[in-house]
């Protein structure tokens, strides 16, 4: 099954250029410019992936993604932009997201999103392994 | 030799058994052995396959076969002097079939018949003795797998069948362990060991590294010849209608335990993957080996032939 990416910018230029490498990276993605309405599109979608790009927002939209980044549990958030900017996607309550700064790298965010995801699909299986041995070890009165 | 079995017995001119155990039923033991029996034989094999599964015999179906003049029966009830008598042969290479019998009582042979039966087997002129043994871990299953030198434990990937595999070899390292002791007269380590078989109340010996460890306070030389022993032992898993990587790995986990629990280090996992052809070739009684020799199963088969051979 294919990874579905989720890119979030207010400026449709940038946007249009990470979802058309991504597509070329074989990454089935779809590209969303209204900001305010990332929620309802991520519950609609349910991606893998979450790409926020914090350029051209207005700080509303700032607060509002970095919000929405606070809730995601089970995807991978990558954030783009200024440092300065990204620095207010960090702290005690949000999670950990993978920051990429400007300038813009779309092969970058391509190569990412791949090591990310496989990463995350590794630790799922060894956590199904895990599971299983946990419970053979229970039934087992092995613990 | 005892290559790499599960159990150890005296019993003299051994032949190349192998023991096909399912301790839980219904996991595909009997097609396994039918269609490795096939393999085998195709490899060049003098191969014969007999159907150890007393009062629940079904061998010969899936090798087609609708009735046989002769059984196993024939033999434990004393109408035939030798087991070679019973041998049914095929049209596939040098393959032949003991089927089982399916007499009232037969699954409970008194001990002197079944220690007849041992013998025979182990005289029979074949490279290879492929035992189809019942489910479960009976005296019977124990003790004619304790005569072979290779036991395969099928199983499936669900919880269930995967306990009874684990018990299985617990359950055998136990008994060869027990054997190797008493024959050695090496009664301190046999009463510790004894211990082992209750661990809420031993913890210290719940693994067997724990066991051998303690063993070495009581008599060090002893408990290196004993673990020299445990190292023999070479289970080979096979987990059949594997669907999924995931599937696939639980052979792992089984190893993880082996190798914790009961420090077996040796145990060789090797995958079946789910064919639905199985269903279809057993439908026709028709093996599948020769139903659909490029199947997935048939292909997966061959493999385990060749690493078994």
């Amino acid at each position: 099954m294919s990874t579905r990416v989720l890119v979030f910018s207010a400026d449709e230029l940038r946007g249009k250029i990470i979802r058309k490498v991504l597509d070329r990276n074989g990454l089935e993605c779809m590209f969303f410019n209204r900001i305010l309405e990332t929620g309802d599109d991520i519950v609609q979608h349910s991606p893998d992936v979450v790409i926020v790009d914090t350029e051209s927002c207005y700080p509303e939209e700032i607060n509002h993604l970095r919000n929405i980044c606070q809730t995601l549990k089970h995807e991978v958030v990558i954030v783009l932009g200024r440092e300065t900017v990204i620095d207010r996607f960090k702290g005690p309550r949000m999670r950990k997201v993978l920051c990429l700064f400007d300038p813009l790298d779309p092969e970058l965010i391509a190569v990412k999103i791949k090591e990310t995801v496989s990463q995350k699909e590794k630790k799922g299986k060894l956590t199904g392994g895990d599971m299983l041995e946990k419970t053979l070890k229970h039934l087992l009165h092995l613990n | 030799m005892n290559r790499c079995g599960i159990g150890s017995m005296s019993v003299d001119k051994r032949k190349n058994i192998t023991a096909i155990l399912g301790p839980k039923g219904g996991v595909g033991k009997s097609t396994i052995a039918a269609n490795l029996a096939i393999a085998l034989s195709r490899m060049g094999k003098k191969v014969v396959a007999v159907d150890l599964d007393l009062g629940a015999s079904n061998l010969h179906a899936i090798f087609g076969m609708r009735g046989s003049p002769k059984s196993l029966s024939d033999f434990i009830q004393n109408r035939v002097k030798n087991l070679a008598d019973v041998v049914s042969t095929t049209s596939i290479g040098d393959l032949g079939i003991i089927c089982g019998g399916d007499d009232p009582g037969i699954a409970n042979m008194p001990h002197q018949k079944k220690i007849k039966l041992i013998r025979h087997l182990s005289s029979l002129n074949y490279d290879i003795v492929l035992l189809d043994m019942a489910p479960g871990a009976s005296f019977n299953v124990v003790d004619f797998s304790i005569i072979a030198q290779q036991a395969l434990l099928v199983t499936t990937c669900e919880v269930p069948s995967l306990l009874n595999v684990y018990s299985f070899i617990k359950s055998a390292v136990f008994r060869r362990l027990t054997f190797f002791l008493k024959h050695n007269k090496w009664f301190e380590l046999l009463e510790l060991l004894n211990q082992a078989k209750e661990p809420d109340k031993h913890p210290h010996l719940k693994t067997m590294e724990g066991f051998f460890s303690e063993a070495r306070k009581t008599d060090a030389a002893a408990a290196d010849s004993a673990r020299k022993m445990l190292a023999r032992i070479k289970p080979l898993v096979v987990v059949n209608r594997v669907r999924t990587d995931k599937d696939a790995r639980v052979g792992e986990v089984i190893k993880n335990l082996l190798k914790e629990y009961l420090s077996i280090e040796t145990a060789v996992i090797m995958t079946i993957r789910d064919d639905n052809a199985v269903g279809d070739a057993i439908a026709k009684l028709s093996p599948i080996m020769l139903d659909a020799p490029s199947s997935p199963f048939s292909q997966d088969i061959q493999e385990i032939a060749s690493r078994i051979c």
